[in-house]
């Protein structure tokens, strides 16, 4: 049997530790609510990158599409000529604050292979007879969200 | 009169106790505060994006199936410009003017104006049927109240829409009429 005062000393010590297990409970969930908002957070980024991302690159589809042709292909071009791209920097939004988010555009344009050979394809007036030009703006968004880079892409065929 | 028995201790906790109790309370307390902040952040994370989220994608789907509907468009400064059709612009748009055509040749003409109206902003839609000469002075509907502002612009042959949100976020959407 324990003699009184020392179950009583046990008792004391105890409750210290039931304490310590509660503090640390508490800074346990807390943490996981910590983590939870910024899951949350993170989440609600993705998804609004998203709809950026897709919004900018419905706009590129429209842009390929309606571009001049004679323009498409020249030097100058928005769409350089494979296996070259060209870079640029694009705000594609704002996050709420008014933080501008950025992604990289690389454009390029690839020629069909029955393209004849001033058209940068290797076809003849035997493959080709009617001259067709065929070519493909390919346009390509690179973004980030959190640490994690993505890439979204659209290609549109234009002949003429 | 409280009396001890001999031999024990007084059944009351001394002032330590208390003072370690009293403090102990209070940093279960001052945790628990902690917590409610944390949760009222997270309720203002997921309400800052909600215009983005929510709002935006649905004004782009409801101005896209207008749009898409209509032979072609004209940008103004302003909803007067577009009702008189003068001085279209290529940025800096406020209000987007649209024609459809109707089955039997005629032409229906409509004007999507941003604009202050009974102290809020609104996008609202005005129709001007085939036949008629007099565009109404109030909207045949409301599109949204959602939006801080909306800016219509065509700097290289595309129809772009930018939707500004009241915390400053910002997306762009491409329309374009079939």
């Amino acid at each position: 049997m324990i003699p009184y005062q020392q179950r009583k000393n046990t008792q004391k010590g105890s409750a210290l530790v039931e304490i310590a297990f509660s503090y640390a409970a508490l800074v346990l969930v807390g943490l996981i609510t910590l983590k939870a908002t910024y899951t949350a957070s993170a989440s609600q980024a993705w998804t609004v990158k998203q709809s950026m991302t897709d919004a900018y690159v419905t706009r590129e589809t429209a842009l390929a599409s309606r571009f001049p042709f004679d323009e498409i292909t020249t030097d100058a071009s928005l769409w350089a000529l494979s296996p070259n791209t060209t870079q640029s920097i694009v705000t594609i939004g704002k996050m709420p604050g008014g933080t501008p988010v950025e992604a990289t555009l690389y454009r390029t344009r690839i020629p069909d292979p029955n393209n004849l050979v001033t058209a940068g394809g290797a076809g003849t007036s035997t493959t080709n007879p009617g001259a067709t030009e065929a070519w493909q703006l390919q346009s390509m968004l690179v973004y980030s969200v959190t640490d994690k880079t993505y890439v979204k892409t659209r290609t549109v065929l234009r002949i003429r | 009169m409280i009396t001890t028995p001999i031999g024990r201790k007084p059944k009351a906790f001394t002032l330590l106790e208390m003072t370690i109790a009293l403090a102990m309370s209070m940093g279960i307390a001052a945790t628990l505060v902690v917590f409610l902040q944390q949760q009222v952040s997270l309720a203002q994370v997921m309400n800052r994006f909600t215009f983005l989220r929510d709002e935006a994608p649905q004004i782009n789907t409801l101005l896209s199936t207008i749009i898409n509907k209509a032979d072609n468009y004209r940008i103004y400064t302003n909803l007067d410009s577009a009702k008189n059709s003068s001085n279209p612009v290529r940025a800096g748009g406020r209000a987007l003017r649209l024609r459809f055509r109707d089955p039997d040749g005629d032409f229906d003409t409509a004007i999507i104006s941003f604009e202050n109206q009974n102290g809020s902003n609104r996008l609202n839609y005005y129709l001007l049927p085939s036949g008629s000469t007099t565009w109404p002075n109030t909207p045949s509907w409301t599109i949204t109240s959602k939006p801080q502002l909306m800016d219509f612009s065509n700097p290289d042959g595309i129809l772009l829409i930018r939707i500004t949100g009241k915390n400053g976020d910002e997306i762009t959407y491409a329309g374009n009429p079939e």
